[in-house]
C-alpha cells in the first residue's frame, strides 16, 4: 500500500493530539490526587523565555490545524486564544480533532509538489513543496509543542511515561 | 509525485539528528562561554543513574563522538528501506 500525503499527515496529527488530550486528563487526575488546582499548571514554563503550557497546547493544535489546511489548500477555522483552564484546553484539542476529522483525504492527496507558503515568525514567510512542508516543518512543529507540554507535566510531577505520549489511552 | 517509505523516513531522521547535533553544538558554545564543562552526565550511563559517578571522562568531546556516530549511521543506502 502506497503512502499518500493524507495518510502521512492526518492520522499522525490525530494520534498526537489524542495522546496529548490523554496526558491532560492524567494531569487532572494527578492534581486531584495531590490536592491542588490543576489550572496552576497552565502558567508553567520550562524556561523563562519559553512559552507557558497554555501556549504549547494552543500551538500544538494550530500546527495540526493550519498544517492540514495548508496541505489541503483550504481555509482553517480560527480559534480564539482565550483558554485559561484545563477544561478549556481540552476543548481546544477536541475541536481541533473534530475539524481534522472533516478534512477529506482527497483534498490533500496529489498536493505533494504544491507550493505551500507559511508564516515564520511575526513578519516573514517561507515556502516549501507540500511533502517537504509536512515532513520538515508541520509535523516536527507539532511534535515540538506536544513534547514540550508533556515535559512540563512530567516536570511538575504528573505520573506520565513515554507510553502515554506514544500510545495515549491505548497504552494505559 | 508519490511518497515512498524511504522518502518519508530517511530525510526526516537525518534532518532531526542534524538539528539535534546543532543544538548540542550550541550547548558546547554556551558551556564554553559560561565557563563550565559539559560533563559525562550528558551520556546515558550504562547501568542506571547510580553509575554516574563511575563513568570515566570521555576520550573525545560528547558532540564529536555523536558527530562520528551520526556520520556512520547516515551512510545507510536509501534503497535499503524501499
Amino acid at each position: 500500500m502506497a503512502i499518500t500525503l493524507s495518510s502521512a499527515s492526518l492520522p499522525v496529527f490525530q494520534t498526537a493530539l489524542t495522546n496529548l488530550l490523554h496526558c491532560l486528563e492524567k494531569a487532572e487526575a494527578s492534581a486531584t490526587a495531590r490536592k491542588f488546582d490543576v489550572n496552576v499548571l497552565c502558567a508553567a514554563r520550562l524556561a523563562p523565555d519559553m512559552l507557558p503550557f497554555t501556549a504549547q497546547i494552543r500551538i500544538a493544535c494550530d500546527a495540526a490545524k493550519n498544517g492540514t489546511a495548508r496541505l489541503a489548500g483550504i481555509e482553517a477555522p480560527k480559534f480564539e486564544d482565550n483558554e485559561t483552564t484545563f477544561p478549556e484546553l481540552k476543548a481546544r484539542i477536541a475541536k481541533t480533532l473534530d475539524w481534522l476529522a472533516t478534512v477529506p483525504a482527497t483534498a490533500i492527496d496529489g498536493r505533494e509538489a504544491a507550493e505551500i507558503v507559511f508564516p515564520v515568525g511575526r513578519d516573514k514567510t517561507r515556502s516549501m513543496p507540500g511533502e517537504a512542508y509536512l515532513k520538515h516543518y508541520a509535523l516536527p512543529n507539532m511534535f515540538f509543542h506536544v513534547v514540550t507540554a508533556y515535559a512540563l507535566l512530567r516536570h511538575n510531577g504528573v505520573d506520565l511515561g513515554k507510553v502515554d505520549y506514544l500510545a495515549g489511552p491505548q497504552g494505559a | 509525485m508519490a511518497i515512498t517509505l524511504s522518502s518519508a523516513s530517511l530525510p526526516v531522521f537525518q534532518t532531526a539528528l542534524t538539528n539535534l547535533l546543532h543544538c548540542l553544538e550550541k550547548a558546547e558554545a554556551s558551556a564554553t562561554a559560561r565557563k563550565f564543562w559539559l560533563s559525562t552526565r550528558w551520556a546515558m550511563p550504562p547501568h542506571g543513574r547510580d553509575a554516574y559517578a563511575s563513568v570515566p571522562p570521555p576520550a573525545a568531546p560528547v558532540v564529536q563522538r555523536l558527530q562520528e556516530r551520526f556520520r556512520r549511521w547516515s551512510t545507510v543506502a536509501d534503497d535499503a528501506l524501499v
